[in-house]
């Protein structure tokens, strides 16, 4: 691969730079380039939701972005979620609701969940489900996803509420 | 398969690139219909330009009684506009319902036009409401009516040298709108008939009303019949019954792999008397 093009950008917080091939998908970027492999190809058309990023502070689908398109934008990644060794919220009402089965769409799913929960600390399950209706789960039948969702949101308005 | 990409982050950096470019020449934006014929490998070898970073091709603003949409804005920033909202609703609720959030985060309205496809959910709403494309080249602007846009299926009238700008949306007072469409599931399914109408509706008579329909032909089309018994014959539970008859009988959709042209013909009735009732609030009193 010829990588003639220099890429400056934030990922998951950090200036980053890095020489790659001009015509490569961000989703290749991130998983060859900088091992960042949580980030998921499942369909690669945009329809199933698995390489969900942040661009922007947005959920996209990380395959149908050209990774020069990420020149000058912050990208964050399922890596980028969780704090200081702490789990995202939604990571953690994830695992204790039991939402997880193969667990190839979770990291899309928990950029999804996070984008929605950045904009509206409150949603009712209606909004959940047009915020992750660019996600696919083939196992779980999305109940428990939901639930976990909600949940995380409840106690992120509880913590935010003592303060 | 090969291609070579640029990014250019202004208009004169654009025209400077492509300026003896052999075509096919690619402009990038949202990517996300671009990023899936590449996947498929139904890309030919071409240039391909980045514009997703232009900003003068960006943003919505009202100037001059016109509504302009900036064609590399994305959907995500479209449907919940306020003055999207106030002048163009049929647009917002196209925009807010193209494939899903992550689509509507990168997707744009100038590609949306400019990938030449009849399914295209914004084509309804923006032939009801009237716009304009306008397309930019180092040679100049030019405008045409969404109508004239698309020649055929993915056949349109911009030149390999000519850039989508913006859309253009005139203001009319106390207009409404709705779009619908039905697909195989709410999200992410490419629709098999939509419909959108816009109409300025005073004491009864209306002062403007069009139809614009997807996915039945090979562009985006009107519905003139039916809108010609709505003019004339007003807001009534007659007219309503009329137009959403003679719809069925003046499209001709055909038969292909997402629908049937009996569904289809059906349908455009049943999508245009919900987006009556929709723009409206109500069904008609009289």
């Amino acid at each position: 691969m010829n990588k003639t093009f220099k890429l400056q950008f934030t990922l998951n917080g950090r200036p980053t730079e890095a020489m790659i091939n001009p015509s490569a998908r961000l989703l290749d970027v991130l998983r060859e380039d900088f091992g960042l492999t949580g980030t998921k190809e499942g369909c690669g058309k945009g329809e199933c939701g698995a390489c969900t990023i942040f661009m922007d502070g947005k959920a996209v689908d990380s395959c149908l972005v050209m990774a020069i398109q990420a020149q000058g934008h912050s990208i964050i990644t399922i890596e980028g979620m969780a704090k200081e060794g702490r789990l995202d919220k939604v990571q953690e009402m994830l695992l204790q609701e039991g939402s997880v089965q193969c667990g190839y769409c979770i990291p899309g799913m928990v950029m999804s969940a996070r984008a929605l929960l950045n904009r509206n600390s409150n949603p009712t399950l209606d909004e959940v489900k047009y915020a992750m209706s660019g996600n696919l789960c083939r196992c779980t039948g999305y109940h428990k996803i939901f639930k976990a969702v909600l949940r995380a949101a409840q106690i992120e308005r509880e913590a935010k509420s003592k303060i | 398969m090969s291609i070579s990409i640029q990014r250019c982050t202004s208009l004169p950096e654009l025209f400077q690139a492509i300026e003896g470019i052999k075509p096919p020449i690619m402009y990038l934006a949202g990517g996300t219909d671009l990023m899936v014929l590449l996947k498929a490998n139904l890309i030919p070898d071409s240039a391909w330009f980045d514009i997703s970073d232009i900003p003068d091709i960006k943003g919505i603003t009202v100037k001059d009684d016109m509504l302009v949409i900036g064609a590399a804005t994305p959907f995500d920033e479209i449907y919940p506009d306020a003055n999207v909202l106030k002048w163009a609703k049929a647009l917002s609720e196209a925009a807010s319902n193209v494939g899903g959030p992550q689509i509507r985060a990168r997707g744009t309205i100038g590609g949306n036009i400019a990938n030449g496809s009849p399914a295209a959910d914004t084509l309804p709403a923006l032939a009801s409401l009237g716009a304009q494309v306008n397309l930019l080249s180092a040679r100049g602007e030019r405008s045409v009516p969404i109508e004239g846009y698309a020649l055929g299926n993915r056949r349109t009238v911009r030149e390999a040298d000519e850039i989508i700008s913006s859309v253009s949306i005139p203001i009319r007072a106390g207009i409404k709108g709705a779009w619908k469409a039905l697909g195989a599931r709410k999200a992410l399914a490419i629709s098999k008939i939509s419909l959108a109408v816009s109409a300025v509706l005073e004491q009864g008579s209306f002062s403007y009303l069009r139809i614009g329909l997807g996915s039945v032909a090979a562009t985006v089309r009107r519905a003139p019949q039916a809108e010609e018994v709505l003019l004339n014959g007003g807001w009534n539970r007659e007219t309503l019954e009329e137009a959403c008859r003679i719809i069925q009988t003046e499209i001709s959709p055909i038969d292909d792999i997402r629908s049937t042209a009996e569904y289809r013909k059906a349908m455009s009735g049943v999508l245009l008397h919900d987006a009556l009732i929709s723009a409206f609030g109500e069904a008609p009193t009289r």
